[in-house]
């Protein structure tokens, strides 16, 4: 059944339901006072506003379904037009991030007349602040990633932490830097071995070190002394010469 | 991978990787190579970092380089072991 049909059945049904009123109200009583028409009246426009009411339902009603299809459709368009901000935010903050880090980084290469087929660009540290974050975030991270005891990891990390060797920094001057690639790193990592037998000083090793020259020294020092004291000169003498030149290269 | 500390002269410690060491060819000074693990770049580039080493009674000490002539013997040490075949 349509509106329009509808809308017809209610005038017929609301013009019966008048009609029967007033036929009752006349059948009855032929004589009418004021308040007897008051009533009639007021029920003819109550009548009358009940079908305004029904009508201006169907038509709301009618209304409403566009309204609520507008907004579906609407909320769908605002979703994917939010969408697009949100996801334009976060491709900014990136690309601010990105620019940032070039900025800074762009800051940090200092010395451009590098040979560039040589792959060793250098600068100065200026990313000591964004670095120190990445670290910190990064075991953060990992430690909530692999969902491990946190207190346990901590413990262990500052244990760690704690055993590390240490290296005091004598000045708040600028650290000098250089950009290595993936291959030149491996190189210089695997030469970290090697290049600690060569330092003067190894980090485990200083005591030892720089003890044994001592050490020998003093052994063959007596040596050669009792050498001499067995009469046996020419030897002792050969030894005090080696002791002489092991002085000259201490 | 070896860690070491790094500590500031505000006494802000900070955990670097030990990348290697570097020492002059004539042996009186020493350098020490670390890094952050910065990428730079596409390519998996590093930045690392490198400050003069000195061993004390009371451990080891990082001076900052600032003569370029240093500097740029560094580099050329870098270089030797960085490129090396």
């Amino acid at each position: 059944m349509d509106r329009q049909n509808i809308v017809k059945d209610l005038k017929v049904v609301s013009f019966d339901i008048i009609y029967s009123e007033v036929k009752d109200i006349l059948g009855n009583e032929k004589v009418f006072s004021n308040g007897e028409l008051g009533d009639i009246f007021n029920k003819l426009q109550k009548t009358i506003n009940s079908i305004d009411n029904l009508l201006g339902t169907l038509t709301e009603k009618d209304d409403y379904d566009k309204v609520i299809d507008k907004a579906e459709v609407e909320g769908e368009k605002s979703s994917v037009s939010e969408e697009i901000p949100i996801n334009y935010n976060e491709l900014v903050n990136v690309n601010e991030d990105i620019y940032t880090k070039d900025e800074e980084d762009n800051n940090t290469v200092v010395e451009s007349d590098i040979e560039q087929d040589e792959e060793v660009y250098s600068g100065e540290e200026s990313l000591k602040e964004n670095s120190s974050a990445k670290l910190e975030n990064g075991s953060t991270v990992e430690t909530k990633d692999k969902d491990f005891d946190e207190e346990k990891v901590k413990s262990n990390v500052d244990s760690e932490n704690y055993n590390l060797e240490k290296f005091v920094r004598l000045t708040n001057n600028r650290v000098k830097a250089i950009i290595v690639n993936s291959t030149q790193l491996r190189k210089l990592r695997e030469s970290l071995e090697r290049q600690k037998q060569l330092l003067d000083f190894g980090p485990e090793d200083v005591n030892s070190k720089s003890n044994e020259p001592i050490a020998s020294i003093e052994s063959l020092l007596e040596q050669a002394s009792n050498l001499y004291k067995e009469g046996k000169i020419e030897e002792s003498e050969k030894l005090y010469d080696q002791i002489r030149n092991m002085n000259k290269d201490s | 991978m070896e860690k070491v500390k790094i500590i500031d002269t505000s006494g802000n410690e900070e955990v670097v990787e030990l990348v290697t060491y570097l020492i002059s060819e004539d042996n009186l000074k020493q350098y020490i190579v670390y890094s952050k693990g910065e990428l730079k770049g596409t390519a998996d580039d590093q930045v690392i970092y490198i400050s003069r080493l000195y061993k004390t009674d009371e451990g080891f000490k990082l001076e900052e380089i600032s003569d370029n002539n240093e500097w740029h013997s560094i580099q050329l040490m870098l270089k030797k072991i960085a490129n090396a075949n």
